[in-house]
């Protein structure tokens, strides 16, 4: 009897458990929209604008970048697809897009969003082969903010040219603070890269990813080699994590990082620092002194699953979330603004959502987004390896690598 | 009497099926997520894949890239690394211990002092572990007492980080394999090693002569565990430092991860997890069999 009381009970746990991994995600009720981000900060943002708005999105963040691409890939032409997920632009939302598993959006910005207010240049952003495959989350400008309390400590200001930068860096080094802060994420080491290559030639730039340009090319050599002197003479940290990074910032440790303007939150929330009262912001002037600035943007759009069982409902949730009164409550929260009339409050992001979109500034798709991924891949790595160790020989070898994955990829 | 007979032939029957369904849970499981799977990253492994796209044939393309790679073969190294630390810290420690605790009385207060980190997942030790290493941890510590040379993120310096994650993957592997060497250790009959007494074995000499070999099967047996739990190594670095700066402190399971799902080559990610797979069987193998040929 005991024995059959055993099976029975072991039977019985032996089917659940493979019921149980067999089953689906498909929780919640069947109205609930899925949206899935890595921007894992964004969970209060989105629950507040559901719940002001009234709408039934279930938030999924994830703080690994990586691991969140390789879950939402790998769930992609599947019914539980997440109905709504963060991506990125250009080849990033090419590689999803020529596939066929993310939604045509072309008819949803000219009937809904357009209307909403939301700039239909934007939908350039997410536009592959002539369809809109994204509505946009967010447009961030990198700039570099600066430790305003560091600066008067030294009595130094902005920098209207390239060799004030490069003597402020001089002189933060020799008061022992450090001039740049970097953060060791895996792949921010190509935000030098555009950096540098704006600074010295935004066209160049536009060549190179592009591949119009070879890597290997003297005048990418020469701007890199700025970069590499400045490594050199000490005025870049060694890289820290994220949060160390805010922190070296916010204690005055290093008085300058390049950034966009979430960056602002951080130093808000954990440090309570002020607007123009702790910490400015300015944009690197080009080396030549003659050509306007260069400021790199990432355009982040929300996508829907195409085989999505929340299809239908995803594109009449996202309806709702391209609307001003939703973007009103994103920038707010998030510190980070780019649709016309929407305000996040803050002096300095508003000032560089304006600057952004003055004439006196152009503007550039980071190189994430801009450049073929398995190139962003092998540059991010190879930069991160002359980083640690600059030198004349460590900088034409990361270019001839990055170079020779280059000459495989269709632009 | 006819229907005697039929519920007889029925327990008969259902006496040949009861083994059968006994054995059914595992090999379900078993054949879904091991043999299908395994079955599956062979093929790939002979394709260009994406993931996304249609796969590519390629035959043993994947296999020779694998060999002219510079970032497999560092993370080889690697793992040899991890497997000789992995050998050296928790299992030569852990049988050290093992006997100096089997001579004390306390033997359950360090049984728990040791154990303990193995009750933390490899996954939170190593965030703990981060935070004290990082920029304002520990080395902060140092820089303050003026060690400014001390002063920086340990775990972004090459190689430097890989034997700190060993260190503290084989910290936390101490404890199981402790108890099992004091399991083994008190498992063992004490005639021999009394004999060996009379006979004038004492100390070292003893432990080498009639424990030691007396202790052979758990110690394969921890061997195996660790060996192929070094093989595997990913949480620790995947936590501590995601196998950077620029690919430097790779493991094998690391690299296998982030070709697959982060560069998207399933193929040449299926590759190494064939080469890595097949490495571990062929050392279980020939570990297991001096085991079976010991029992014979």
């Amino acid at each position: 009897m005991m024995k059959k009381f055993i099976f029975t009970l072991l039977m019985v746990a032996s089917i659940s458990i493979l019921l149980v991994a067999c089953e689906g995600s498909s929780e919640g009720s069947k109205n609930t929209v899925d949206y899935y981000s890595d921007l894992a900060d964004d969970e209060p943002t989105v629950k507040k604008i559901s719940e002001e708005i009234d709408l039934p999105i279930k938030f999924t963040g994830y703080s690994d970048g990586q691991a969140y691409q390789t879950a939402v890939s790998q769930s992609l032409g599947k019914e539980n697809s997440p109905g709504i997920f963060k991506w990125w632009s250009g080849y990033r939302l090419k590689d999803l897009a020529t596939t066929g598993q993310i939604a045509d959006l072309t008819a949803e910005w000219e009937d809904y969003y357009t209307e909403a207010g939301i700039n239909p240049e934007l939908a350039d952003a997410f536009t592959v082969d002539g369809k809109v495959y994204g509505a946009p989350l967010s447009v961030l400008y990198n700039v570099v903010f600066y430790n305003k309390k560091v600066f008067e400590e030294y009595n130094l200001s902005p920098p209207e040219t390239f060799d004030d930068f490069l003597n402020i860096a001089e002189t933060l080094k020799n008061e022992g603070v450090i001039p740049l802060a970097v953060k060791n994420d895996g792949w921010a080491s190509f935000v030098w890269l555009q950096f540098f290559l704006g600074a010295y030639d935004p066209d160049l730039y536009t060549e190179l990813v592009e591949g119009n340009v070879s890597y290997e090319d003297e005048r990418v050599v020469e701007a890199l080699s700025a970069w590499q002197s400045m490594i050199e003479k000490g005025y870049f940290g060694e890289p820290v994590k994220a949060v160390d990074q805010t922190k070296q910032f916010a204690k005055g440790d290093a008085a300058m990082t390049y950034e966009p303007p979430i960056f602002i939150k951080g130093l808000e929330d954990d440090y309570g620092m002020e607007a123009n009262e702790d910490y400015g912001m300015f944009v690197i002037p080009s080396m030549d002194g003659t050509t306007k600035p260069a400021i790199f943007y990432e355009a982040s759009p929300l996508v829907v699953s195409e085989a999505s069982s929340q299809k239908e409902e995803a594109k009449e949730v996202l309806r709702e979330l391209e609307t001003k009164d939703a973007f009103e409550i994103y920038a707010k929260e998030s510190k980070a603004a780019f649709v016309e009339g929407v305000k996040t409050g803050n002096e300095i992001s508003d000032e560089i959502n304006e600057i952004a979109n003055s004439d006196d500034y152009i503007l550039k798709l980071r190189y994430y987004e801009s450049t073929p991924s398995a190139i962003v891949n092998a540059a991010t790595e190879n930069l991160w390896e002359f980083f640690y160790n600059p030198s004349d020989e460590s900088l034409k070898k990361a270019l001839e690598n990055i170079q020779k994955v280059a000459d495989e990829e269709e632009f | 009497m006819e229907i005697a007979k039929s519920k007889l032939s029925m327990k008969s029957k259902l006496g040949k099926i009861i083994p059968y369904l006994y054995l059914a849970p595992s090999v379900i499981l078993v054949g879904i997520f091991c043999i299908y799977s395994d079955v599956f990253s062979l093929i790939v492994s002979f394709a260009e894949w994406d993931g996304l796209n249609e796969m590519k044939f390629i035959g043993f393309q994947n296999y020779m890239n694998m060999f002219q790679d510079p970032n497999f073969l560092l993370s080889s190294l690697n793992t040899l690394i991890w497997v000789v630390g992995t050998l050296l810290i928790p299992v030569a420690i852990a049988l050290l211990f093992a006997i100096a605790i089997t001579h004390v009385k306390t033997q359950s207060f360090f049984k728990t002092v040791f154990y303990l980190p193995n009750a933390l997942s490899q996954t939170i030790a190593g965030i703990i572990l981060t935070t004290i290493l990082s920029t304002y941890g520990l080395p902060h510590l140092l820089g303050v007492m003026g060690f400014d040379s001390l002063a920086n993120d340990w775990l972004t310096v090459p190689y430097l980080n890989t034997l700190i994650m060993v260190v503290s993957s084989g910290w936390q592997g101490i404890g199981l394999n402790l108890i099992l060497f004091i399991v083994g250790l008190n498992q063992i009959p004490k005639e021999p090693i009394e004999a060996a007494r009379i006979e004038g074995a004492q100390g070292i000499k003893l432990y080498r002569k009639v424990v030691l070999p007396l202790l052979k099967p758990i110690m394969l047996i921890v061997l195996l565990m660790s060996l192929v739990n070094s093989f595997k190594s990913f949480d620790t670095i995947w936590v501590m430092t995601n196998g950077g700066p620029y690919r430097t402190s790779e493991t094998l399971a690391v690299t296998m991860y982030k070709e697959a799902f982060v560069n998207n080559q399933l193929g040449y990610g299926s590759a190494i997890a064939m080469f890595l797979s097949v490495t571990v069987l062929i050392i279980s193998w020939l570990l297991l069999r001096d085991t079976f040929k010991g029992e014979e």
